[in-house]
């Protein structure tokens, strides 16, 4: 672009204007609603799977662990350990599965292991048999090596006989390995490496294979100690379903549940067998150096979401600074998840009994602890020799009973205190010179009991509330006798029961804890609540409104006990007689500490946290920007620096976090960057149209970049989605790579539909025939009308454009007059004035509730929505493709979801485009957009899934097999809408309509036809605007002449 | 996206706000002061002697070179103002002056503007039915809102005067707590929610006057009344503090002076004395009035969204935000702010007339 001075001085004047006039003017879009893209939509379905409502119920119905060993615990422990042999299987043998071809460069896998060792992919189920030499209970001991996979842990189902004993037995987690790659400074000891301003950069993480034993036991945290299973004498049938991840069985044993080998003495015995045994006797104060071990620094953790943190809320935390963002700390909501832990080693001088303490800060549950298990493993395997710990293969234990039971209060301030379970603070028993593991679990110890109660209870009261709306409907009118104690004497029953229960389960918290905080609290209102509704008919049709608030706040509740969250310094192994270290700053420290941070803050580089390399802050550095969160940013940061770099061709890269609005002031003053990250896909071509954004498709490789390796479009190897590219292609050119692809799918609660009997809908008319069953229930389907006027009219075979494949007069006239457009528009409207589906409706709750139980909506909003609010209906609810419009053999035929689409652009002016051409490429492929997700997740956990567009990526994504084919299914049947210039008067007149219909009643196809006009017209103006051509192409007036 | 819109009018309103008020009261203000200081200064010169000159005739000389020679002698002031007017001049009168450049050219965001003529506003005036729609629900929004709430504010603050002053500062903040706590109207939203959990939908349910939800801010009938009303919670702003402060200042002496000279009642004593004593703070919360509601819009578009169904309260300013944030025709838009504002500007000036009739 050639400037004069002129140009330039009014370039600056409109970048005043832009700047102090127009400022924070959101790159808002032709909104969304334009049209097009091919639906791959008329292929008959066939992969479309229906959950059988017998087997939803069978699956939901398994008791819990609690009620099955109430059943069983008299039976005597089984008399001697039996194997079960793992060749008499379907599963392969790891020497024979060709998923293992390489075992034999794998670290701790000899031949012979392989040979004996069977290989459980990530789906499908194993099934092994067993001999029972005896009637009995036993504990099921698996001996496991884990393999590279996603970031996921391994989660297996457990069928004894073909039948789930007890509910917990679906959700067996064995833990995975992961190793931190710490660079080491010159006396080998580990260090974090710094970015240019001095702040820790997270070093890399790495899965470890190993072998490790897996008693099975509750990962759920509320039954402490090893699952029982009682199984009578003779053949029995042992099943493992894969949930996720794959990995490799070495053994299956029984043990008899009163095995000294896996069952951990009771304190008192721990102290007085060390006592005789090594004749222990706590350390002397007197030349026992305190061993101090750094938390953020831990030799081996269960998550990649464990991981270090910045605390800088404290002088003393350890190490400090006032300037740069130091790891100091572990824990807080990264570390808080039942089953996650983090290892440490240490070493001692003198054998004897030693406290450990640790300075941790436990601030988020107010008057209530938390709990961690300690397991410990030791170096030394021989008895003879001293203490052991743990079991031969690294597997650690837990050294006496309370160790499940690590308590650790409430108080705003940090706190440095010996590990104790609030009777006794521990002692451990270490020897010399032998080296220890200490790994602490986040567990809910003595909590999981209560917090299991409370989570029963609000299960019941939540069926109980569905039962009652079954009845009255959300609404109930207040004066009426709705006859409750005749109609429903359960529900009365359950809820007096409930009150009881909760005002003894925050008894029992009362006296644990020693105080009421305002958590406890909670449970006291709803059960004070439940008394009133239980104790007259007449309170309940009053209060029901309050008790729908209530379990919210009941689900709330349970989440955040469940979540135990706190922070840990360093731990501290030292002297019973030695006091513990100091916790907090004293005054002159912390004022110290704060004035410093104050003045340090003018002088910190906020823009370029996290660069490493000097060039990167050059002018010669591709300019890179991102509109997302701090999180985000660091981990695109750490994968440029570690993968994109090591790139031929590569240079330094400057990536900025921006705010969104910035973007068109700043293209407009010249100061734009070069590339841009997640532009949605109509901002991309109101750019596009303006000149704004480079066209990407007359770079040599742009056909293999975008289409695979035999660069054409609609193949199966295609790298981003057919639609996808659609949306950023403007005749026939490109303007940018998709970056994420979001589309409707269906949600659906399993015990709802299981309770009614019915299947889950693939078509309308299953829907249709659903909503009987649903409205006399009082249940509602929730779609949002703007989706689904976009779907209905791609799978009536409708598109929003006319001449798609013609690229000059693509989107020159809008597609909304055909008959199929007419007919899809008509249909949906029907549903929300013929068959009362809500127009306005909370999703999440409503779903949360139960209320709701099917609702359509793009998938990774509710996925990760869902996950993170709604754990108390976890494993009860999953999701599909939507339902589709039937063929004529009533089968669905097509059932395309929409796609919303974001890009990586290059921006006009660019100052290197091949350069800029090689980081879209880089930035937007399969392993690096599967890395970016899976970090995502591992960073902030299950319920930041990454929508992206490649498709390679999206298999690569830590999603479940079962997971992954309901989103292939959907990728199959997928449409998406182009903003050509001027779309967004659809949605706004599409809008108009449907309000029309609605409120005033109009006849839908009428009330369309009527605005056809007005929005071809305002094509046509904008179209003409930037001279395309317009109005109907010549060839579809006279069909004679060709084109 | 709404954001964005809402900056862009917002932004551009605001530089006409300041046209209207900073220009009126900060700038004029500043100015006086100025003025009379160097008065002041100008009388101290002459009490200490008229030593160095004899004062100049007007006649003398050109109008230039006496306006240049007031400028030097008068030069302390115009540095006392260089200050406020640079900032004043840079980011509030060039942008307004720079948007009238604009209406005349087809400015797009992103590339560079061509002269156009008067095109836009030809287009505007006599080819775009929504503007008209635009510009009839704007004036029934200013002739309804702006009236009202000025009077309300004006009899609210005039009977909470009455009030012993610990009472009246907590009545105060009650009555102006709606305009000082940001997007608080959002509370209406919840109030009418379109959803069957909405309160207003709740209680209509539960005694049988409707079945199913009425979707309130989705539905042409019922938008324009409910905008109207939030208008009127939210608009107690700043004339309601301005008319409570100038209620205080009026001397009490006045009214005894007055009681003396026959007036007969509390009307008389309001419209004789009160009002006329406070006729800058009724000038000051009159030019409020009109700019809020004149420039009414993000509400609206909080609660109903951007457009409103059916362009039931589609006032100038969401066409403007529609021009200059979604459909990137800034040129165009630039054309709809310059008539907002020579309409505005308008109603400054008769207001100002009228105001000038109290107490008359």
């Amino acid at each position: 672009m050639k400037k004069s001075k002129f140009t330039r001085f009014v370039a600056l004047l409109l970048a005043l204007v832009v700047c102090f006039g127009v400022g924070g003017m959101t790159v808002s879009a032709d909104s969304s609603s334009g049209s097009t893209g091919s639906g791959s939509g008329n292929s008959v379905a066939d992969n479309k799977f229906y959950e059988d409502p017998n087997e939803m119920k069978s699956y939901l119905d398994a008791s819990s662990y609690t009620v099955y060993y109430e059943r069983w615990k008299s039976k005597a422990p089984g008399s001697t350990t039996a194997e079960v042999i793992l060749a008499n299987s379907n599963a392969d043998l790891v020497i024979n599965s060709p998923a293992c071809q390489d075992y034999a460069s794998w670290p701790d896998m000899s031949l012979e292991q392989a040979a004996s060792s069977v290989y459980l992919p990530n789906s499908g189920s194993v099934t092994f048999e067993v001999e029972v030499p005896s009637d009995g209970l036993y504990y099921i001991v698996m001996k496991y090596y884990t393999i590279l996979g996603t970031v996921n842990g391994i989660e297996r189902k457990l069928y004894i006989d073909d039948a789930i004993p007890f509910s917990e037995a679906s959700y067996l987690r064995f833990s995975k390995l992961w190793e931190y790659d710490y660079p080491t400074d010159e006396d080998g000891n580990p260090i974090f490496q710094k970015d240019l301003n001095g702040n820790d950069l997270q070093p890399n993480i790495e899965s470890v294979q190993a072998w490790r034993t897996y008693i099975c036991s509750d990962s759920t945290g509320y039954t402490n100690g090893h699952f029982a299973f009682f199984l009578t004498e003779g053949e029995h049938t042992i099943t493992l379903e894969a949930s996720r991840e794959a990995c490799i069985l070495g053994s299956i044993t029984l043990v008899p549940s009163d095995s000294t080998d896996y069952n951990a003495p009771l304190y008192d015995d721990y102290i007085a067998t060390m006592e005789t045994k090594y004749n222990a006797v706590s350390v002397p104060k007197k030349d026992t150096p305190k061993i101090k071990v750094q938390a953020e620094k831990p030799i081996l953790v269960s998550d990649t979401s464990v991981y270090m943190g910045n605390d800088s809320t404290s002088a003393i935390t350890s190490p400090t600074s006032a300037a740069a963002q130091l790891f100091n700390v572990i824990g807080a909501t990264s570390y808080d998840t039942v089953g996650q832990w983090a290892a440490y080693s240490f070493e001692v001088e003198k054998s004897g009994f030693y406290n450990i303490d640790l300075r941790f800060q436990q601030s988020s549950l107010q008057g209530m602890y938390v709990c961690r298990t300690i397991r410990l493993w030791s170096e030394n395997r021989d008895e003879s020799l001293g203490v052991v710990y743990g079991l031969n293969d690294g597997t650690p234990l837990v050294p006496f009973e309370s160790a499940y039971n690590a308590r650790f209060d409430y108080s705003k301030d940090w706190q440095s205190k010996p590990l104790g379970d609030g009777e006794d603070e521990f002692l451990f028993y270490f020897d010399a010179g032998v080296e220890y593991k200490i790994y602490i679990e986040v567990g809910l110890g003595s909590l999981g009991e209560l917090i299991k109660r409370v989570e029963e209870s609000l299960k019941i009261i939540n069926d109980s509330y569905l039962d009652i709306i079954k009845l009255t409907g959300a609404d109930p009118d207040e004066y009426r006798d709705y006859h409750f104690a005749a109609n429903m004497p359960n529900v009365i029953w359950h809820f007096n029961n409930e009150a009881i229960n909760l005002a003894d389960v925050a008894a029992k918290f009362e006296e644990l804890c020693g105080t009421t905080g305002s958590h406890i609290a909670t449970l006291k209102t709803i059960s004070d609540l439940l008394t009133k509704m239980g104790g007259s008919e007449s309170e309940i049709a009053k209060n029901l409104g309050t008790l729908k608030t209530y379990l919210g706040t009941l689900g709330t509740w349970v989440n955040s006990s469940k979540a135990s969250i706190m922070t840990i310094d360093f731990l501290s192994i030292r002297s019973p007689e030695a006091k513990p270290a100091k916790a907090n700053a004293n005054f002159f420290q912390t004022l110290g500490y704060q004035i410093k941070a104050f003045f340090m803050s003018f002088f910190t580089d906020y823009d370029n946290m996290g660069v490493t390399d000097k060039e990167a802050l050059g002018d010669s550095a591709l300019n890179v920007w991102l509109a997302s969160g701090r999180d985000q940013s660091k981990i695109w940061r750490s994968l440029i620096d570690g993968d994109y770099s090591k790139l031929d061709g590569s240079g330094p890269v400057s990536l900025k976090l921006v705010v969104g609005s910035t973007l068109l002031p700043s293209v407009l003053a010249g100061k734009g960057p070069d590339v841009y990250l997640g532009l949605d896909s109509a901002s991309v071509i109101n750019y596009a149209i303006r000149g704004a954004i480079n066209d990407i498709s007359y770079f040599e490789d742009y056909n293999e970049a975008a289409f695979g390796d035999d660069g054409i479009s609609g193949t199966d190897d295609d790298v981003y989605h057919k639609t996808a590219m659609n949306t950023l292609t403007l005749q026939n050119k490109t303007y940018g790579l998709p970056l994420t692809m979001n589309f409707p799918m269906m949600f659906y609660r399993l015990d709802v539909l299981a309770e009614l009997g019915v299947g889950v809908p693939t078509t309308w008319d299953e829907v249709l025939a659903l909503l009987p069953i649903f409205q006399s229930n009082y249940l509602e389907i929730g779609v949002n009308y703007t989706l689904a006027l976009d779907f209905f009219l791609y799978q009536n075979g409708g598109s929003m454009w006319l001449y798609e494949d013609d690229p000059d007069y693509a989107g020159a006239q809008i597609g909304l007059g055909t008959n199929e457009a007419l007919e899809a528009f008509r249909f949906c409207t029907s549903l929300y004035t013929d068959y009362g589906f809500p127009v306005s409706f909370d999703p999440a709750n409503r779903f949360r509730t139960g209320e709701m139980p099917l609702v359509i909506s793009d998938y990774i909003t509710v996925y990760n929505t869902l996950t993170v609010f709604a754990t108390e209906i976890k494993g009860l609810w999953s999701f599909s493709s939507i339902p589709g419009v039937a063929g004529d053999d009533g089968r669905v035929k097509n059932y395309n979801s929409i796609a919303t689409v974001t890009a990586t652009v290059m921006l006009h002016g660019c100052k290197d485009p091949d350069a800029a051409w090689n980081f879209m490429k880089w930035q937007t492929s399969a392993d690096v957009e599967a890395e970016y997700g899976n970090r995502m997740v591992a960073l902030i956990g299950p319920s930041a899934k990454y929508a992206a567009a490649n498709l390679g990526a999206i298999e690569k994504l830590s999603w479940t097999a079962k997971e992954n084919a309901a989103i292939q299914d959907q990728l199959n049947h997928l449409s998406a809408i182009v903003n050509y210039p001027g779309s967004y008067i659809i949605a706004r007149y599409t809008d108009f309509v449907f309000l029309d219909v609605k409120n005033e009643g109009a006849n839908p196809v009428d009330a369309l036809t009527g605005y056809l006009n007005a929005i071809n017209d305002e094509i046509t103006r904008k179209r003409k605007e930037f001279g395309l051509p317009t109005g109907i192409p010549e060839y579809a007036i006279n069909p004679g002449t060709s084109n | 996206m709404s954001q964005g819109n809402e900056s862009f009018g917002a932004r551009l309103v605001f530089c006409l706000k300041g046209i209207g008020t900073k220009c009126k009261s900060g700038a004029i203000s500043l100015i006086g002061k100025a003025k009379s200081l160097v008065k002041r200064k100008k009388t101290g010169d002459s009490q200490s002697g008229n030593n160095a000159s004899s004062p100049v005739s007007r006649t003398e000389m050109t109008r230039r070179q006496w306006i240049w020679n007031e400028m030097k002698k008068n030069k302390v002031a115009y540095f006392m103002v260089a200050p406020f007017m640079l900032l004043f001049f840079i980011f509030t009168v060039l942008p307004v002056i720079l948007s009238m450049v604009l209406s005349l050219t087809d400015f797009n965001m992103l590339q560079f503007p061509h002269f156009v003529g008067f095109d836009n506003f030809s287009r505007l005036l006599l080819n775009d039915e929504i503007f008209l729609i635009a510009a009839k629900n704007t004036l029934i929004f200013a002739a309804i809102t702006g009236p009202v709430s000025y009077i309300m504010a004006l009899l609210i603050a005039w009977f909470i005067n009455e009030l012993p002053p610990k009472l009246r500062a907590v009545v105060t903040l009650i009555f102006y707590a709606p305009s000082i706590s940001g997007s608080v109207y959002m509370v209406w939203q919840t109030f009418f929610s379109s959803d069957y959990y909405g309160w207003a939908n709740a209680f209509l349910i539960e005694f049988d006057f409707i079945s199913e939800p009425i979707l309130f801010f989705k539905d042409a009938d019922w938008v324009m009344p409910l905008c109207i009303v939030v208008a009127l919670w939210t608009s107690l702003g700043t004339a309601f503090l301005s008319f409570i402060a100038g209620l205080q200042t009026v001397d009490r002496s006045l009214y005894e002076a007055a009681a003396v000279d026959g007036i007969k009642n509390r009307w008389q004593e309001l419209w004789f004395i009160t009002l006329p004593t406070m006729r800058p703070q009724l000038m000051f919360g009159a030019v409020l009035s009109i700019t809020q509601s004149f420039g009414f819009g993000a509400i609206v578009t909080a609660l109903c969204g951007m457009p409103s169904v059916n362009y039931a309260a589609h006032t100038i300013m969401h066409h403007l935000d529609d021009y200059g944030g979604q459909r990137y025709e800034v040129g165009y838009a630039s054309a709809i702010a310059v008539i907002l504002f020579i309409i505005m500007i308008t109603c400054n000036m008769v207001i100002k007339k009228a105001l000038s009739k109290v107490g008359q």
